[in-house]
C-alpha cells in the first residue's frame, strides 16, 4: 500500500464538502451558516479596495498617471523636441547698413617696439584733437608708462604719425645770482647792485608762502639752495644769458625759457624745449625732435573697388604713410601708388594703373559690420547723405536693386541661375552718431518668447524652444530625479534601519546617533554650496543632476531608517520572529523575508510622500538656479527661465504658471495617493 | 530631572560636535582653485580693504584650511568656540557684526509666522477633529496637504503677482521703501518694515501651516476617543466644556512639546523666502554669502543652523518631560 499523503486526502475532503455544500445551497437557497456566504478577499484586495473608495486617492491617482502619460508617452505624441529652436523669416524694416563720418583715429603699426606703451597709443586721439585745436604741426609728449618721449606729427590732413623723440641740445643759459635771502632775518643781501623796491618783502612773502619761484616788477626770480641753512641764492630767471651752440633759435624762445626754467620744459610752436641743470645757474637747453615713426594713424578709410576683396592692414598701413609722401608704396609683395587729386579724392592705384581702392573719412558698412557693400552703393548713400546735409532734413530715400529673398530665407534665382535683383526702396535716417540705412528685408528670427498659439500652446521660451515640449521633457527629469532619490534613500534607510533594528545594542545606538546627526545637518544650505561649487567647476548639466541626485539620496535616509527601526523593534517581539528563530532560518532570511515585508506598507506610504517632497527640493533648487541647468529642462529651470527678473515675470505669465502648476499638482498628486495608502494598509490608524 | 536634562545636553553636544566636523570635512573639501577664484573675485568689489592673499591667509590661520581635516578642524572650533568666525568675504564686516545686523529682520519674520501659524492651524485643526468625517474635516485634510505640495518660490511669484504687480498693495522685494523710507517718522518706518513682512509672511505660513493642522488634528481625535472624555460626556457636561476644558488641554500637551521646539527657529530665518523676497535677514544674507563660497559666513551660518536645530530638539525632550508629568524620564 502506497503512502498516503495526508494533505492530499485533506485536500480532496475539502473539496468534497465544497462541493456537497454547492449543491445543497443550489437546492435550497443559501443558508445563515454557509462558508461560501462569506466572501474571502487577499490581503492586497482589501488594500486595494480600501484605496479605491478614498476619493482623494483617486483623484491623486488620476493625476499621477496623467502626468505619467504626459511626460514618458506626450513626447512620442507631439510634434516638436524639447531643444529644437523654432525661427521664421519674417518681412520687416529692418537695418542692412550703417553709415558715418569717421572722426575717431584708427591706428596702425609701422614697425613694432616696446618703447610705446598701450597708454600712449590711446592717448592719440586726444593728442591729435588738441593739435587740431592748436594747429600744430607736432606735438611732443611724455609716455607715462616708458618714460620715452614721444613726438605726434601731422602729415597732412588726417594721416599723423607716432614716433619716438630725440634730444638736441642748442645751447647753455646762464641766469645771474642775485644775492642771497636770509630765511630768518627775511632780508637780502645783495651781491651786487641792490634792486630798488620792496625786493626783500616780495621774497619773504614769496618763500613763507612756499613758493620757488615769484615775480617782483616784470622779472622773474626763483630760490637756490643756499651755503646755510636758512640762506637762499636768489637768481634771476628771465633776465640770463643764452649761448647759442648752433643759431640763435630767436627771442621767443629765450623768453620761454626764462619764464620756465624751474618747471623744466616748455613746448613752443610744437617743439618741445627741455632745460636740465648742470652746475648752479648753468642750464642745457636742448629741443626733442622725431626721430623714427612707429605708428601711423588716420581717420581715413579704404573702399575696395571690388567688395569681394578685403584689403589687408599692411595696404592700409603704407597706403596711410605713403599719401603726403612720394606715394609709392609696396604691400603684400605688390606696388602700389596713391595719389590725392585736386578735389581730394583719394585714390589707390596698382602698378597697371587699375583702381583698386578708394579712401574716405565716410564709412558704409552692411549691418554686420563688415565692408561687404558694392562701391556704387556706397556712392550713392554718400550723394544722398551730402544732399541732406544742405537740405538739413534727417530722413532721405532712395531706390537700389538687391538680391530678391524669399520667405525661406533664400535668394531667388531666374532659370538661368542669376540672382533676381528687385529695386528696394532704402531709408537713410539721421541718427545722433551715424546714419541708419533700413529697408524691408527678410530676416531670420527665433521665436523668443512666443505667446500661446495653434503651432504652440504654450508658447515659446527665450531660446526659441516649444514650452509644452519642454515641459514633458521637464517633467520626466522630474520625476526621475524624484523616483531615482527616493529608492536611493529607501535602500540606504532599509539597511540603516534594519540593522539597527535587527540587532539592537551597540549597532542600534551607533546607528540611531548617525541618524540623530543628519538629521540635524542643514540640507538646504549644503545643496545650495554644491550648486554654487559646480557652478565654479563648469560641471555638465548630467554629471550636474547625477551629484544632485545622490547627494539628496545621501542626506534623506535617517528619516526613512528610524522608521525602518521602530517597525523592526515591535516586530521583533512578535510570536512569528519566535518562531522563525526557532526553526533556525539564517539571519538574511529572516530580515529579508520576514520582517522587511512587514515593514514594506510603510516603506511605500513613506516612499509616496517622498517622492512629492524630492521634487519640491529639485525645482526649488532649479529655480534657483542651482540645481539642473539648461539646456537640459525641468520645471524649476523653466520658471527660473522667467521668473527672476520682476519684469520677465509679469510679461510671460503664460510660461511660469503653467510649469509651476504642473509642478504643484504633481507634488499634490503624490500626497494624496501616499495618504490614501497609509490608510488603506492601516484602518486603524485612520482617524 | 534635572540628571535627564544634563544627559540630553551632553548627547546634543556630541551630535553638534560630530554635525560640525561633517561640515567642516565638505568645506575642507572645497577645491582649492574654487576657494581662490572666489576669494579673489570678492576682493575685487568695492569697499574691500583686504586683498584675497590676505584673506586666504587669514583663513587658513582661523579656519585651519591648509591643514589636514582634524588639526584644521579643531583650529577652527577655538576659535568657534572663542566667537572668532572672522571677516566675511561677501559683507566685508566681521561675520558676527554681520549676523546681529541681520538677525532682527529674521526674527521679526520668524515671530510673525509662528504667531499667524498657531492662531490659524490650531483652531482649524480642532475644528477639523470635533466635526471628522464632516465637510470642515475634509476641506481642512484637503487643504493642508494642498498647503504642503506647494513649493514656496511658486506661492511667492503668485503672491507678488497679485498683490505687488496687479494690486499694488505692496513692494515687491525688499524691507523698506526706497524712496520715502527716509523721510519717514520712526513708527512709520517701522509701520513700512512690517508692510514689507507682509507677503513673506503669508508665503511662509501657507507653505508650513498643514503639517501644524495635521498634527493638532491627530492629537485632538485621539484625546476626543479618551475614556475621560466619554466619562466627561456621561456626566452630562455641556459639549463646549468637554471639547475646551478636557479635550483641548490635553491636545495641548504634545502641542507645546513640538511649538517649544520650533521656538528656536524663530532665528533661523526662512533661507528660501528671504531670499524670493530680498528681505535682508539672515537667510537672504547667508544664501548670498554661500552663492559665492563666502567661507567664513557659511560657516559660521552652518554651525548656528546645527546648534538652532539642536536646541530645538532638546527644548522638545525637556518639556514632553515637564508638561506630561506621565512620561518617565529615563
Amino acid at each position: 500500500m502506497a503512502k498516503k499523503d495526508f494533505n492530499e486526502v485533506l485536500k480532496a475532503r475539502e473539496e468534497r464538502e465544497r462541493q456537497e455544500n454547492a449543491r445543497r445551497a443550489g437546492e435550497n437557497g443559501m443558508t445563515l451558516d454557509d462558508a461560501a456566504r462569506v466572501k474571502v478577499l487577499s490581503p492586497g484586495m482589501l488594500v486595494f479596495k480600501r484605496f479605491i473608495r478614498n476619493k482623494l486617492a483617486i483623484v491623486g491617482s488620476v493625476i499621477l498617471i496623467c502626468m505619467f502619460l504626459f511626460s514618458f508617452v506626450g513626447p512620442y505624441f507631439y510634434r516638436y523636441g524639447q531643444t529644437e529652436v523654432f525661427s521664421t523669416y519674417r518681412t520687416m524694416n529692418a537695418d542692412y547698413a550703417s553709415a558715418k563720418e569717421r572722426t575717431e583715429h584708427v591706428l596702425y603699426t609701422l614697425a613694432e617696439t616696446d618703447a610705446i606703451s598701450s597708454t600712449a597709443r590711446n592717448q592719440m586721439n586726444s593728442n591729435i584733437k588738441k593739435m587740431e585745436d592748436e594747429g600744430l604741426n607736432q606735438l611732443v609728449t611724455i609716455d607715462e608708462k616708458t618714460g620715452n618721449i614721444l613726438v605726434v606729427n601731422r602729415m597732412g590732413d588726417n594721416v599723423y604719425t607716432l614716433g619716438l623723440g630725440q634730444e638736441s641740445q642748442i645751447g647753455t643759459y646762464t641766469v645771474a645770482n642775485i644775492g642771497k635771502f636770509n630765511t630768518k632775518l627775511g632780508n637780502v643781501v645783495f651781491s651786487s647792485d641792490p634792486i630798488p623796491g620792496e625786493f626783500a618783502a616780495a621774497a619773504s612773502a614769496a618763500y613763507s608762502a612756499g613758493q620757488s619761484v615769484f615775480e617782483f616788477d616784470g622779472e622773474m626770480y626763483m630760490f637756490a639752495e643756499g651755503a646755510a641753512s636758512k640762506e637762499r641764492n636768489i637768481y634771476c630767471t628771465t633776465n640770463g644769458t643764452m649761448k647759442w651752440s648752433n643759431g640763435n633759435q630767436g627771442d621767443a624762445v629765450l623768453e620761454a625759457i626764462g619764464e620756465n626754467l624751474t618747471a623744466g620744459s616748455f613746448s613752443l610752436d610744437g617743439s618741445a624745449y627741455s632745460m636740465t641743470e648742470t652746475a648752479p645757474g648753468v642750464y642745457d637747453v636742448s629741443v626733442i625732435s622725431g626721430s623714427e615713426d612707429y605708428v601711423v594713424s588716420s581717420v581715413l578709410t579704404f573702399d575696395p573697388m571690388d567688395p569681394s576683396k578685403q584689403l589687408s592692414t599692411a595696404f592700409k598701413t603704407q597706403a596711410l604713410y605713403h599719401l603726403y609722401t612720394d606715394g609709392a608704396f609696396e604691400a603684400d609683395g605688390q606696388s602700389y601708388t596713391i595719389s590725392i587729386d585736386d578735389e581730394e579724392v583719394i585714390t589707390v592705384r596698382d602698378s597697371a594703373g587699375n583702381d583698386i581702392a578708394l579712401g574716405s573719412t565716410f564709412i558704409v558698412r552692411d549691418s554686420s559690420g563688415l565692408d561687404s557693400l558694392s562701391m556704387e552703393f556706397k556712392e550713392i548713400v554718400q550723394e544722398t547723405i551730402n544732399e541732406m546735409d544742405e537740405k538739413g532734413v534727417t530722413v532721405s530715400s532712395f531706390v537700389y536693386p538687391l538680391p530678391e529673398i524669399d520667405e525661406n530665407g533664400q535668394t531667388v534665382v531666374d532659370e538661368n541661375g542669376n540672382t533676381n535683383m528687385v529695386d528696394t526702396e532704402i531709408t537713410i535716417t539721421r541718427k545722433p552718431l551715424e546714419y541708419a540705412i533700413t529697408c524691408e528685408q527678410t530676416v531670420y528670427m527665433i521665436n523668443r518668447f512666443d505667446s500661446p498659439t495653434n503651432a504652440h500652446p504654450f508658447g515659446t521660451d527665450g531660446d526659441g524652444m516649444d514650452i509644452l515640449a519642454r515641459m514633458m521633457a521637464g517633467g520626466r527629469v522630474s520625476l526621475l530625479v524624484g523616483f531615482v532619490v527616493v529608492i536611493l534613500e529607501t535602500l540606504l534607510g532599509v539597511i540603516m534601519g534594519g540593522l539597527a533594528g535587527y540587532f539592537g545594542g551597540w549597532v542600534d545606538n551607533l546607528i540611531m546617533r548617525l541618524v540623530d546627526i543628519f538629521y540635524c545637518i542643514p540640507s538646504m544650505p549644503i545643496l545650495i554650496i554644491l550648486g554654487s561649487l559646480f557652478d565654479a567647476l563648469q560641471m555638465t548639466p548630467y554629471m550636474r543632476l547625477f551629484w544632485l541626485m545622490a547627494v539628496l539620496g545621501f542626506l534623506g535616509w535617517a528619516g526613512i531608517a528610524r522608521l525602518v527601526r521602530g517597525q523592526i523593534l515591535s516586530l521583533r517581539g512578535q510570536d512569528f520572529m519566535v518562531a522563525t528563530a526557532a526553526t533556525g532560518l539564517p539571519v538574511s532570511r529572516r530580515i529579508f523575508r520576514h520582517l522587511i515585508p512587514n515593514v514594506m506598507p510603510q516603506l511605500i506610504v513613506s516612499a509616496t510622500m517622498g517622492l512629492g517632497s524630492v521634487i519640491l527640493t529639485e525645482s526649488t533648487l532649479s529655480f534657483l538656479g542651482l540645481g539642473v541647468k539648461h539646456p537640459m529642462a525641468t520645471w524649476g529651470t523653466m520658471i527660473n527661465s522667467v521668473a527672476k527678473s520682476t519684469e520677465s515675470m509679469i510679461k510671460y505669465t503664460y510660461i511660469w504658471i503653467p510649469v509651476g502648476l504642473l509642478i504643484c499638482l504633481t507634488v499634490i498628486a503624490f500626497n494624496f495617493v501616499g495618504d490614501g495608502l497609509r490608510d488603506a494598509f492601516d484602518p486603524k490608524m485612520k482617524r | 530631572m534635572g540628571k535627564f536634562i544634563l544627559k540630553r545636553f551632553l548627547w546634543s553636544i556630541l551630535i553638534l560636535f560630530c554635525v560640525m566636523l561633517i561640515v567642516y570635512t565638505l568645506m575642507h573639501c572645497l577645491p582649492t582653485n574654487y576657494i581662490d577664484t572666489m576669494a579673489r573675485q570678492l576682493a575685487t568689489r568695492p569697499g574691500n580693504t583686504k586683498s584675497a592673499t590676505e584673506w586666504i591667509a587669514e583663513l587658513n590661520a582661523q579656519y585651519g584650511m591648509d591643514k589636514g581635516i582634524i588639526p584644521g578642524f579643531f583650529t577652527w572650533l577655538k576659535s568657534a568656540v572663542r566667537g572668532e568666525f572672522g571677516n566675511s568675504w561677501r559683507w566685508t564686516l566681521p561675520v558676527t557684526q554681520k549676523f546681529r545686523d541681520v538677525i532682527w529682520y529674521s526674527f521679526a519674520l520668524g515671530v510673525a509666522t509662528f504667531i499667524f501659524q498657531v492662531a490659524i492651524a490650531i483652531p482649524l485643526g480642532v475644528l477639523a477633529a470635533k466635526r471628522q468625517y464632516g465637510i470642515a474635516d475634509y476641506s481642512v485634510t484637503v487643504i493642508a496637504m494642498v498647503c504642503n505640495s506647494l513649493p514656496t518660490f511658486f506661492v511667492a511669484s503668485v503672491l507678488k503677482m497679485v498683490f505687488s504687480v496687479k494690486l499694488g498693495w505692496f513692494d515687491i522685494g525688499g524691507i523698506i521703501s526706497t524712496r520715502t523710507h527716509d523721510a519717514m517718522s520712526p513708527f512709520m518706518q517701522v509701520m513700512d518694515m512690517a508692510q514689507h513682512l507682509v507677503l513673506p509672511t503669508i508665503t511662509i505660513v501657507i507653505v508650513s501651516i498643514g503639517s501644524l493642522m495635521r498634527y493638532t488634528r491627530t492629537n485632538m481625535l485621539e484625546v476626543l476617543n479618551a475614556d475621560y472624555i466619554r466619562t466627561a460626556r456621561a456626566k452630562g457636561l455641556p459639549e463646549s466644556k468637554v471639547i475646551n476644558k478636557h479635550a483641548f488641554r490635553n491636545t495641548l500637551i504634545p502641542l507645546v512639546t513640538i511649538l517649544g521646539g520650533s521656538l528656536p527657529g524663530l532665528f533661523s530665518g526662512a533661507l528660501i523666502t528671504e531670499q524670493l523676497y530680498s528681505i535682508p535677514g539672515i537667510g537672504y544674507t547667508a544664501y548670498q554669502s554661500m552663492i559665492v563660497g563666502d567661507i567664513p559666513f557659511t560657516m559660521f551660518y552652518l554651525s548656528f543652523i546645527s546648534i538652532l536645530t539642536l536646541l530645538g530638539n532638546l527644548i522638545s525632550d525637556i518639556l514632553y518631560g515637564v508638561v506630561d508629568p506621565r512620561v518617565r524620564l529615563s
